[in-house]
């Protein structure tokens, strides 16, 4: 399956969600290509951290900051992989347009912040387009960075925000905002691997990967 | 043929990427005219050269263009010899 970690906006933890999906995946079995379609290619520093680190399974991961080089590369190699995870954007890119084209689901982080939620319109016209190439791209909307609780009310204004752009469906599976997501993926780990063990960053991301796979 | 078909899938993919804020834009057309298989070109030159230019087409029989085209396939072929540089090309 081919996932795309996008937004329009940057700094909604794109990265920090695709490394700790990828080496998820990884971690139960498959075989995984993480792309890196950003020009700061801060995932694939990540993987390069992990891989001097010595941690196991390794991360296939390449970087592709020009969207046709990205797209070519994807159906010439997609096939051997069983999960290719891109993280793409932080503004329109060429790169978040391929990966728009190619992934069979679209996984939008966003912060339970104005701003965010403003920008979810940036990222729902991008995928009207895509949509108007191509058949079956499903797209969901989730929490990232949520506020600590269950009843932050932040959470869930922000929530239901998504109701208001109709290209998303909500993913009621946030993330909160917890150290352990940044410091595992700093040291290029997942927090299902990363030590001390955080069990609510675990559960967590454990949620978030049985819905979407 | 009358009938257009509707845009394929795949160049509406291709028009979708490339329509990007980051793509490089289109390799921009040539400037200039095309006369035949050369370009024309304009060329300004000192009056004293051109006369000497002149004179020296009148004595083989050759256009002005002609001895200038000459003049510099010489030039870029064989190079140049420019005082304090010497030769170069």
């Amino acid at each position: 399956m081919i996932v795309c970690i996008g937004n329009t906006k940057g700094g909604v933890g794109k990265t920090t969600l695709a490394v700790n999906l990828a080496i998820a995946r990884a971690l139960a079995g498959r075989d995984v290509w993480l792309i890196d379609g950003d020009r700061q290619g801060t995932a694939q520093t990540a993987i390069s951290i992990r891989a001097e680190g010595g941690h196991r399974p390794g991360i296939a991961c390449a970087q592709y900051p020009d969207g046709a080089v990205l797209r070519g590369q994807v159906q010439q190699q997609g096939r051997k992989f069983d999960d290719i995870i891109i993280d793409a954007g932080g503004r329109d890119s060429t790169a978040l347009r391929a990966a728009l084209v190619l992934a069979d689901v679209l996984v939008v982080p966003f912060q339970p912040r104005s701003y965010d939620v403003w920008a979810l319109n940036d990222i729902a016209g991008l995928v009207d387009e895509a949509r108007s190439v191509r058949d079956g791209l499903r797209a969901y909307a989730v929490l990232n960075c949520a506020d600590p609780g269950e009843s932050s009310a932040d959470n869930a204004e922000a929530a239901a925000a998504v109701a208001d752009v109709p290209q998303f469906e909500y993913l009621a599976t946030p993330l909160r905002r917890r150290k352990a997501y940044a410091n595992a993926a700093g040291a290029g780990l997942s927090v299902l691997e990363a030590k001390p063990v955080d069990r609510k960053a675990v559960d967590e991301l454990q949620a978030l990967v049985n819905a979407l796979f | 043929m009358a009938i257009v078909k509707p845009k394929g899938k795949v160049a509406a993919a291709d028009a979708f990427i490339s329509g990007a804020p980051d793509a490089a834009p289109a390799a921009k057309a040539a400037k200039g005219v095309m006369l035949g298989h050369k370009r024309q070109i304009t060329l300004t030159i000192a009056p004293e050269l051109l006369a000497r230019v002149d004179e020296l087409a009148a004595q083989i029989g050759q256009s002005r263009a002609a001895v200038i085209n000459l003049a510099i396939r010489q030039a870029v072929e064989r190079g140049l010899t420019i005082e304090g540089l010497g030769r170069v090309g």
